[in-house]
């Protein structure tokens, strides 16, 4: 195996593969650095589907602005790719330089979603590195972050150490740290990080079981426990991350920037509504100019504001206002993800449609209003009726509904009103819209099913299987309005695989090498995944699906009873019970939840413009 | 309203990036740039920007061309220092001048282009292979590519060539038809032969050198 790569014979692989411009890693904005000390970030996924990620971004700049380092991204290669470095034993390598990965000091993994688990796993022998933890005894340090560490378990036999929180400031303390013990056995490098707070050594951490049944956790060394997540106070103290421009299309290909973090609604259901707490919002008039300014320097067509739940922004009309009086005589477009359709208001939308009337999307998540008040997305159909009504009126045609199936306790009225809903929607419409626009009317439907998630009030739940989802999804399709209806289902068995994961242990790690040594390579994408190989690697590695489908009991640990996200345990034991009591929850803008986050240091932070 | 027609060059890591992809490219880097640039009406705003033909990825290029609508006038020696200022690497501004609104679009006046070839020196004497492939452009007249058979007609197709040893490589020059009804690639010509020499595909570096039309009777370089 080279330790070092031409550049020929990396031209000649990205040539011969099937779409080279992925591999660049020469986009508009760059970072060409020398310094003492390496950090790739990779997203274990392709080139198109990372490129936007906004965490990667936001320690891409962080990392390179520290004169001691410098920070280089990578991505999964295509399979076609993978096949030409496995065959030829040549190194998988970062995309600004072309460094083989091995060569950095540290290999950053962000984890977003758990079908990119299986490919940490190919990367790694791809680096190449052995997979176990304990198996590397040279080479750099393999670390993960995101959303994936509020359960790093299932991965936890495979990745050195684990950031639990955001990134920003905890990131900073390893590398900081690191950089001076650098040259000394990697135990004692690891059980130094380990007293960093945020930081996970599972190779520190002992789970002490009775064959499923989890009994506690003991610290084996330097492990704190809890690990305590890690969150920023206030983000206005972090500049926008300036984004990459890419050469090739990506996924998301936009000037994505982050307006907020954290939600204060507290959907039951959603993961995101509980990990970033508290909700923190940037200063408008800052976020203006540094908008401005992006946008003059990267010269996208279109600004995204992200966030988890836009348009509780305090100011978000105003922002807006002002946001395209300068974007729309440049012909730069804006979209607002993440709308809520209770607070989305006419003059918001007619704002918008100003330059670029791309479609509404909108999450609904449950058909019937007793099912979105158990989930607390308490959303009342008139509310509901009355926003799509000023959507329709304002010439917007394109309508975009996420619902989901299997919430415990769903019924058969649940699912059949989902159905009745859009044709409602349909309806109004028809009777609505402008009449030159009326043909064009179109409403896409798209049914994910439900999977509890670690840290969320229905982390608890039971979940359904493949093919009870299958039979919900058929329920709401067989009583859909034909015409001028799109549904997209999200494919059950897939569902399958992601409860696996986000709900596992330690003992799904044997499962992802299964699936690894059988091939399974971007499992998240429809055409690559293979149902079989999962099925396969369950049985090799002696674990059954029912174990991770049952409802758990409240007084059982759970495999993530060790993290410490800030909201107590007893706040989601609450929510869990008031699921089922059908009692919504106000956000938490309006009276505080006591979920235990805001301690002082932190708190949520409003525009105050 | 003024039309700006940029000539650029295309190397190193940009030789991947499409003429689909570089349509996006080009409208930043003019936006990062400042252009006044006009924009087509109606539901996507889009610059308007009109490519000359397309170079295949892969492919270097000394001769990319695009004419750019502004609303106002922009001196060409600002314009091509924005453009320095502004290209992603491996893009380079050759040149900008300004051109008739009424001029004919760039795809449809270009009749021909011009390609180096670079091949690695052969196993075989040079002398025999330099014959060899000399041979084979000289009588080569279809060509069957994934299922479809093209035909070359020497004259309006492929007029001229040239093949000799240059710095340790060979180099091959092509004029080949770069039309709307027919366009003719450097690789489909020569795969046939390089599969027969069993020469890698890979081990070859192309480089687009000029494109021509026709004006007066004559083959003219466009600048």
């Amino acid at each position: 195996m080279r330790s070092t790569l031409s550049l020929e014979l990396v031209e000649k692989l990205i040539l011969e593969s099937e779409k080279p411009s992925r591999y660049l890693g020469t986009e508009w904005g760059v970072a060409h650095k020398k310094a003492s000390f390496s950090l790739a970030l990779i997203y274990p996924d392709l080139y198109e589907i990372g490129f936007s990620n906004l965490g990667i971004i936001i320690l891409y700049r962080l990392v390179n602005s520290l004169p001691k380092w410098k920070c280089e991204r990578s991505y999964l290669p295509a399979p076609d790719l993978i096949a030409k470095l496995k065959s030829n034993q040549i190194p998988w390598w970062s995309w600004e330089t072309k460094t083989p990965l091995k060569n950095f000091d540290l290999l950053g993994f962000t984890l977003q979603t758990e079908y990119n688990y299986p490919d940490v796993l190919t990367i790694l022998s791809l680096v190449p590195l052995p997979l176990k933890a304990e198996e590397r005894k040279n080479g750099p340090l393999v670390i993960a972050g995101g959303p994936g560490a509020y359960n790093p378990e299932p991965l936890s036999s495979y990745i050195d150490l684990f950031v639990v929180g955001e990134g920003e400031e905890v990131l900073l303390d390893i590398l900081e740290a690191y950089a001076e013990v650098k040259g000394l056995s990697k135990e004692k490098i690891l059980s130094g990080l380990a007293g960093i707070e945020g930081v996970y050594v599972p190779l520190l951490l002992r789970v002490k079981r009775k064959a499923q049944k989890i009994l506690g956790f003991e610290s084996v060394g330097n492990q704190k426990l809890p690990v305590k997540r890690r969150v920023i106070a206030d983000l206005n103290s972090y500049p926008l991350a300036h984004p990459l421009v890419p050469l090739a299309q990506v996924a998301q290909d936009r000037c994505s920037l982050e307006l907020m973090r954290g939600c204060a609604r507290g959907c039951r259901f959603c993961q995101a509504g509980q990990i970033y707490r508290p909700l923190r919002e940037r200063e408008a008039k800052s976020f203006l100019s540094q908008a401005k300014k992006i946008l003059n320097q990267t010269g996208y067509e279109e600004i995204s504001l992200v966030s988890l739940s836009t348009s509780d922004y305090s100011s978000l009309a105003s922002l807006t206002r002002e946001l395209v009086s300068w974007t729309a005589p440049r012909r730069i477009s804006l979209s607002l993800p993440s709308l809520r359709l209770d607070s989305f208001s006419l003059e918001l939308a007619e704002l918008i449609a100003r330059t670029k009337k791309t479609g509404l999307t909108f999450a609904l998540e449950a058909g019937s209003e007793s099912l979105r008040r158990r989930i607390n997305k308490g959303l009342a159909e008139k509310d509901f009726f009355e926003a799509m009504e000023k959507a329709f009126k304002a010439g917007w045609q394109k309508i975009k509904l996420y619902f989901m199936v299997g919430l415990p306790g769903e019924s058969e009225e649940d699912l059949k009103s989902i159905s009745r809903l859009c044709s409602e929607v349909l309806n109004l419409g028809l009777k609505t819209l402008p009449q030159a626009l009326r043909n064009r009317l179109q409403l896409n439907l798209t049914l994910s099913v439900f999977v509890p998630k670690p840290f969320t009030p229905l982390q608890w739940a039971e979940s359904i299987t493949a093919q009870e989802a299958e039979e919900r999804i058929a329920i709401v399709k067989r009583s859909l309005r034909r015409g001028r209806v799109r549904v997209r289902a999200h494919d059950p068995s897939m569902s399958v695989v992601e409860l696996i994961l986000a709900r596992g242990g330690r003992e799904v790690g044997s499962l992802l090498s299964e699936v690894h040594r059988l091939g399974g390579v971007l499992q998240g994408w429809q055409e690559h995944f293979s149902f079989s190989l999962w099925k396969e690697g369950l049985q090799k590695a002696g674990l059954q699906f029912e174990n991770y489908q049952q409802r758990i009991e409240v007084s059982d640990l759970l495999p993530w009873d060790f993290i410490d996200i800030g909201v107590r345990k007893d706040f989601l034991v609450r929510e869990w019970q008031r699921y089922f009591d059908a009692q919504p929850t106000p956000d938490c803008l309006k009276i505080c939840t006591r979920c235990g986050v805001c301690d002082g240091k932190l708190r949520v932070i409003r525009n105050n413009v | 309203m003024f039309r700006l027609r940029i000539k650029y060059e295309k190397k190193e890591w940009a030789k991947f990036v499409s003429q689909l992809e570089m349509v996006k490219v080009l409208e930043r880097t003019l936006r990062r740039a400042e252009f006044p640039l006009a924009f087509t009406e109606g539901f996507s705003l889009r610059p308007k920007l009109s490519f000359g033909p397309p170079t295949p990825v892969g492919f270097e290029s000394e001769t990319e061309f695009v004419d750019v609508i502004l609303v106002n006038y922009l001196p060409e020696v600002v314009a091509m220092r924005r453009l320095e200022n502004f290209f992603p690497e491996g893009f380079k501004p050759l040149s900008t001048r300004y051109v008739s609104l009424e001029e004919v679009s760039l795809v449809k006046r270009v009749s021909f282009s011009e390609y180096e070839v670079f091949l690695p020196l052969p196993r075989v004497r040079s002398s025999v292979f330099l014959e060899k492939i000399k041979s084979y452009l000289e009588t080569v007249s279809e060509i069957s590519h994934r299922g479809r058979l093209i035909k070359i007609n020497r004259e309006t197709d492929f007029p001229e060539f040239s093949v000799f040893l240059s710095e340790g490589k060979i180099l091959l020059r092509l004029i080949l038809a770069t039309r709307g009804d027919k366009t003719v690639r450097p690789d489909i010509l020569i795969l046939p032969f390089l599969e027969q020499e069993e020469i890698p595909f890979s081990s070859l570096r192309f480089l687009r050198k000029a494109l021509f039309f026709w004006g007066n009777g004559q083959l003219k370089k466009l600048i």
